[in-house]
């Protein structure tokens, strides 16, 4: 799908050498020479087998031990008090509070052997969604920066952008829902690092959606969530502030009539990308098929109800709705609302109470629902945290950060479902064999869309990077 | 044309003294022969084995840099497979290029080909490596500078290599010639390049072993040129109608008055024209109006604002970096020199030199902010104009920069230190920055220890403190690093695009549109003491400057503007946007934190939430380039403009203009010029009037229909753009 113009001739590396010149752009040198280019072009990538992704991002890092991961024969401390059920794949024990995802298993496989040395919520966000490390070491920061890798989805905006048509498409090729990770956050200082364009530029940002929450210590992903709270309002636009439609539309043809009066300015090159902008904002403005997208009223109450009236559910619903309506690649946020969420370093009852049932639902209903619409074989499904927690738990009945070991399930797209990759030690501490980094989990879901994970995009400063540095794709997890 | 060369190379071998390792005496060197034909082909290119980690098990140094490693790659490692001296043609580093074997890059060499022959007689010799004998280069002489080729025609770039011994040797067989831009000139490996088709310029760059260099090759636009009524007015003129004769190109015509006074106020301020200031100005008929207007925005307070706000983010000035005071500090010490219009060379001295208490001293910031890998990037890239953080882990791939140039460069730093000081009995948790009397840094590589030489200079050193020499350097009156950095900043400031481009990417193989200008205005601004108002006087005062923003058709094929045929449009930037969307609306907004009257370009840095300002790409003052700063525009930006809380709050502001407006019940006709002046800083047109009027008549209420009319300006082109 994500076919680069040019493709038959290619440096060795794979990218065309056009492409990397228009990535690139003025200042570029040394690069265009024509000893660049190889003699024989390299057929590839793979023909895509995923046309959309939709990725469940739990925020804070769920326990492997609770959850697709259980050791029941470790020490009851180790193992914890929840009991492991069986599930439909051969040797995979489930948490007794996935009953609904045992029940599906064989739609899934669960990688159990997720593991970086990031032991901490921001970077590794930022490493999950990138399939890069930080450049900011543990500790020396918490928000977003400019140099950044870019997340998954914005080189998926990036690409969606450079097919024939691509900038016309009125629909954003890469959405973040409900909310940007941080925002319902307890105190919402935070913005965590890893959905974002980073260095790779602004315009390559995700379009992300704005839901409240009522107050301060208010958790709408543990509760059931009204239709009138569930806006999925475009951030920027601002209903609450907004006019009525009647007289935007009086405004925009007012610009039209305005505006048209300097089109000899239309030929310089910023104007041109200003305008396509524009008409894109003015065509979500005003458009039905994305408003219709995000207007969560529209999908009958049955369905509604199989996701989960709480915001997870429903934010997930949404993804198939968008990825329906075109978008590529969906970010569903579980945001830890309490300032812990599925970081349960204490009180873990939550998380058989509501974190666990929450996404129990959430995700069963979204393979059920997309294999009954025949989306599934086209679609890639990925639900992960950043980190696990450790086997050793903590007084209170929680467990600490543990990047060293966690789980991943991925569904459709052509992974065969009822398996498992990787073993862990006995306590659930340590990968045994066929470990995956972040790196190589990029590289995978890049390998679904087709995308070379090798390919060169021109940093700031005018170096070729490669996407993904060092992964391999899990090919074996395909049909 | 081949044959010709051949023998001119031939002549050169011969001309070689005897007795070095060199093709001279038939012994072929792998410093001076091997490494160079590895370049030539593209082996150790960072797509191939010179990436950071090689390719297929296989790596070597990004071009070619460290002989030791990549000999010890391809003789030694892998247990001595790549090569065999017993069999030479079996070895793997001629079967792999040669596609004999599977090789993932490609075929890269032809067999029977010099470059073949000389890997081959280099194994047959018995592959010897790297020696002291092994000549070093001192200077790689590419010419001629520039070549205009009309189209179809070709011609000859020569390189040559001078040694440190004397001896001399030319490279058609031995460098690596890359054209930037093949559409426009194509180049072949011996240097011969040829026009391709289409026009423009394309800079061809030539490697030799760690030096390049380049040409400039121009391939016309047209064959006539029209200066339509251009007189020049300056130097900035008349050299580029030499440069649009040499390149064919038209200047369109100039601009009229009140783009003209938007134009200034907004590259000079980042502030919109006051209505009642533009008024005055239409209404002056005096012939000297416009140098009369360049004298006032230069002396207006806003000058201080724009210019702090700009070097604030340079020097990434933030409370995160420097703590709320020190961040004040140093913003205030911004303001005060530009109030002063202290000399750049000054200002820059006291930054590089700076020691105490940073709460105090605002320039010992620099050193607050930051670790030595920072200081030394910061000083090349923003003073200087040169990009050195390629060099801190190898050599840089399109300047002649070495990893030890870099180091040589922090060598200036290693002796800064900092330190709470409470030890000095100051309360509040202020630092001290002090300098040491030892400390040195090595090279990572070799280890050797680094006297501190600037990039591009030869070693200076000062007893006391090192950054002095450093400073005395920078500002020698010999010195045009920081002039030609400045002058090229200012220039792309003004015009949205530096005489080199990216405006802090100076360097041999990234040529300027204007050479002979960008020296000009570099002498010129040296010889009046580093006055930048003097340079912003002669960039405004020029005819250039004052160009209309609308190409002539036959300039259009320049669509980047590189030769300055027009006023290309820029978009106003996140602070000043808001500024003027404020004076527009007759709002303000409000700041936390800070006293009200307090606008964008006011702000010491970006720690003031602003949705507005970080969606229209604020900096966040975490990297030293311009181009943290983003104008490209996005999707939030269009939603927020047209349908965000913020500007229609604005708009419909219960003090704001509209509803002073209707407050005053102002006709209707003169309600709308009021409007095109705070947003489009110029009157409406007759048409535009009286169809704004039927507009603004046929809306609900004349509040309402005015507040559409507003909404409308603010959202077209020609308010978002300084054109």
């Amino acid at each position: 799908m994500f076919r680069i113009e040019g493709h038959p001739r290619q440096a060795c590396d794979g990218i065309s050498r056009r492409t990397l010149l228009e990535a690139a752009g003025a200042g570029l040198f040394g690069l265009s020479l024509p000893g660049l280019l190889a003699d024989e072009a390299r057929a590839k990538p793979a023909a895509p087998r995923a046309r959309s992704v939709i990725f469940l991002f739990l925020f804070g890092g769920p326990s492997q031990l609770e959850t697709f991961d259980l050791k029941p024969e470790a020490p009851e401390k180790i193992r914890g008090p929840f009991r492991p059920i069986a599930s439909r794949t051969p040797g995979l024990l489930i948490g007794e509070h996935l009953p609904r995802l045992a029940e599906i298993s064989d739609r899934f496989c669960v990688v159990r052997t997720m593991t970086h040395p990031y032991n901490d919520h921001s970077g590794a966000a930022h490493y999950i969604q990138t399939g890069k490390i930080w450049h900011v070491p543990i500790g020396g920061g918490f928000n977003p920066t400019p140099r950044d890798w870019p997340s998954m989805g914005s080189v998926v905006e990036y690409l969606a952008r450079r097919e024939p048509g691509g900038m016309d498409r009125p629909a954003p090729a890469y959405v973040v829902v409900p909310n940007s990770l941080g925002r319902l956050q307890e105190s919402g200082q935070y913005l965590r690092p890893g959905e974002h364009a980073g260095w790779l530029g602004r315009r390559y940002e995700p379009l992300t959606t704005v839901v409240d929450k009522k107050d301060r210590t208010d958790n709408p992903y543990w509760r059931a969530c009204e239709d009138a709270e569930l806006t999925f309002a475009i951030e920027g636009l601002d209903p609450a502030q907004g006019v009525r439609l009647d007289r935007t539309n009086r405004r925009l043809s007012l610009l039209e009539q305005f505006d048209d009066r300097r089109r000899a300015l239309d030929r310089a090159i910023p104007l041109r990308d200003f305008d396509q902008f524009r008409r894109r904002a003015l065509a979500m403005v005003t458009s039905e098929a994305t408003r219709r997208a995000l207007d969560i009223r529209q999908e009958p109450d049955r369905i509604r109800d199989r996701y989960g009236r709480h915001l997870f559910g429903q934010s997930t619903l949404i993804a198939r709705r968008l990825i329906e309506a075109g978008t590529r690649f969906v970010t569903v946020h579980y945001d830890a609302c309490d300032g812990y969420g599925w970081d349960s370093h204490v009180h873990s009852d939550d998380v058989k109470d509501h974190l666990l049932p929450t996404f129990d639902q959430a995700l069963s209903a979204l393979l059920d629902d997309l294999a009954a619409r025949g989306l599934l074989d086209e679609t890639l499904v990925v639900a992960m945290g950043e980190m696990g927690r450790t086997p050793q738990p903590t007084p209170r009945w929680g467990r600490g950060h543990w990047s060293r070991l966690f789980p991943a399930v991925l569904a459709g797209a052509g992974i065969r479902g009822g398996t498992v990759f990787g073993h862990s030690d006995k306590d659930a501490a340590n990968v045994v064999d066929h470990p995956v980094t972040p790196e190589s989990l990029a590289a995978t879901i890049h390998h679904a869309l087709g995308i070379d994970h090798e390919m060169r995009l021109i940093d700031p400063l005018g170096r070729p990077v490669p996407l993904v540095d060092g992964g391999r794709p899990l090919v074996e997890l395909f049909g | 044309m081949r044959g010709s060369i051949r023998i001119l190379a031939i002549v050169a071998i011969i001309g070689q003294a005897p007795g070095r390792a060199g093709a001279a005496d038939g012994r072929v060197s792998f410093a001076t022969d091997v490494q160079p034909i590895l370049t030539r082909l593209g082996c150790n290119q960072g797509t191939c084995h010179g990436a950071q980690y090689g390719k297929g098990n296989f790596k070597l140094s990004l071009k070619g840099f460290d002989d030791e490693s990549d000999y010890r790659e391809i003789v030694r490692a892998a247990f001595g497979r790549r090569i065999s001296t017993s069999d030479p043609v079996a070895s793997l580093l001629l079967r792999k290029p040669t596609l004999r074997m599977a090789h993932e890059g490609g075929r890269r060499l032809v067999e029977g080909s010099p470059a073949y022959k000389t890997l081959l007689k280099w194994l047959q010799q018995g592959a010897p490596g790297p020696a002291a004998t092994d000549r070093r280069l001192k200077a790689l002489v590419v010419e001629p500078k520039e070549i205009v080729l009309q189209p179809g025609a070709s011609a000859k770039i020569t390189a040559k290599a001078i040694y440190e011994d004397g001896s001399s040797e030319l490279l058609s067989e031995k460098a690596l010639f890359e054209s930037q831009s093949p559409m426009v000139a194509q180049i072949r490996d011996d240097g011969a390049v040829k026009a391709a088709g289409a026009r423009g310029e394309s800079a061809v760059m030539v490697r030799y072993l760690s030096s390049v260099a380049a040409t400039r090759v121009i391939v016309p636009y047209g064959s006539t040129v029209s200066l339509n009524g251009f007189r020049p007015n300056n130097l900035i003129d008349t050299l580029w109608v030499e440069t649009w004769r040499k390149v064919g190109l038209s200047p369109t015509s100039t601009c009229d008055d009140a783009e003209f006074f938007r134009r200034i106020h907004l590259n000079t301020l980042s502030t919109l024209p006051r209505p009642e200031d533009l008024r005055a100005f239409l209404a002056d008929t005096s012939p000297d109006k416009r140098e009369k207007a360049i004298e006032a925005v230069l002396k207006r307070p806003e000058y201080v604002s724009a210019w702090a706000h700009k070097w604030g983010d340079l020097l990434l000035n933030s409370r995160e970096a420097a703590g709320k005071k020190g961040m004040w500090s140093l913003h205030n010490w911004l303001r005060e020199s530009f109030r002063a219009n202290k000399p750049m060379d000054v200002m820059i001295s006291e930054l590089i030199t700076a020691i105490g208490s940073p709460y105090q001293n605002g320039p010992a910031n620099f050193y607050k902010i930051g670790t030595p890998e920072q200081w030394t990037e910061s000083t090349a890239q923003v003073f200087l104009g040169v990009r050195l953080q390629c060099a801190r882990c190898h050599n840089h791939p399109y300047e002649s920069l070495l990893q030890a140039d870099y180091y040589a460069m922090k060598a200036f730093f290693s002796r800064v230190g900092k330190k709470t000081s409470q030890e000095f009995g100051l309360a509040g948790g202020d630092t001290v920055i002090f300098v040491r009397e030892s400390g040195e840094v090595s090279h990572p590589r070799t280890g050797q220890l680094l006297k501190p030489r600037p990039v591009g200079g030869a070693p200076v050193d000062d007893p006391i403190d090192r950054r002095r020499a450093l400073a005395a350097w920078i500002s020698s009156r010999e010195n045009r690093a920081l002039a030609r950095n400045l002058v090229n900043r200012y220039w792309g400031y003004y015009f949205g695009r530096g005489l080199v481009n990216p405006i802090d990417d100076l360097r041999a193989t990234n040529p300027p549109s204007n050479p002979e200008l960008l020296d000009a205005l570099a002498d010129d601004l040296v010889a009046h003491h580093y006055d930048i108002k003097h340079l912003l006087r002669t960039i405004m005062r020029s005819r250039v400057y004052q160009l209309g923003s609308v190409a002539r058709p036959e300039s259009r094929a320049d669509a980047e503007n590189r030769y300055v045929t027009h006023f290309a449009p820029t978009r106003i930037g996140a602070e000043a946007l808001l500024d003027a969307v404020d004076l527009a609306c007759g709002t303000q907004e409000k700041f936390k934190g800070l006293p009200s009257g307090y606008r964008a370009i006011d702000l010491p840095d970006s720690g003031y939430d602003s949705e507005f300002l970080d969606t229209f790409g604020r900096p966040r003052r975490a990297v030293p380039c311009e181009c943290e700063r983003s104008d490209a525009p996005t999707m939030t930006q269009a939603l927020l403009m047209i349908s965000g809380g913020l500007l229609n709050r604005k708009v419909s502001d219960s003090k704001g203009r509209v509803a002073r407006l209707v407050a005053a019940k102002t006709p209707p006709e003169k309600a709308i010029e009021e409007l095109f002046l705070g947003t489009l800083s110029r009157l409406p047109t007759p048409d535009e009037s009286r169809e704004a009027v039927a507009d603004v008549k046929a809306a609900p209420t004349l509040k309402e229909g005015l507040e559409d009319m507003l909404w409308t300006l603010l959202n077209t082109r020609e308010f978002q753009f300084n054109h």
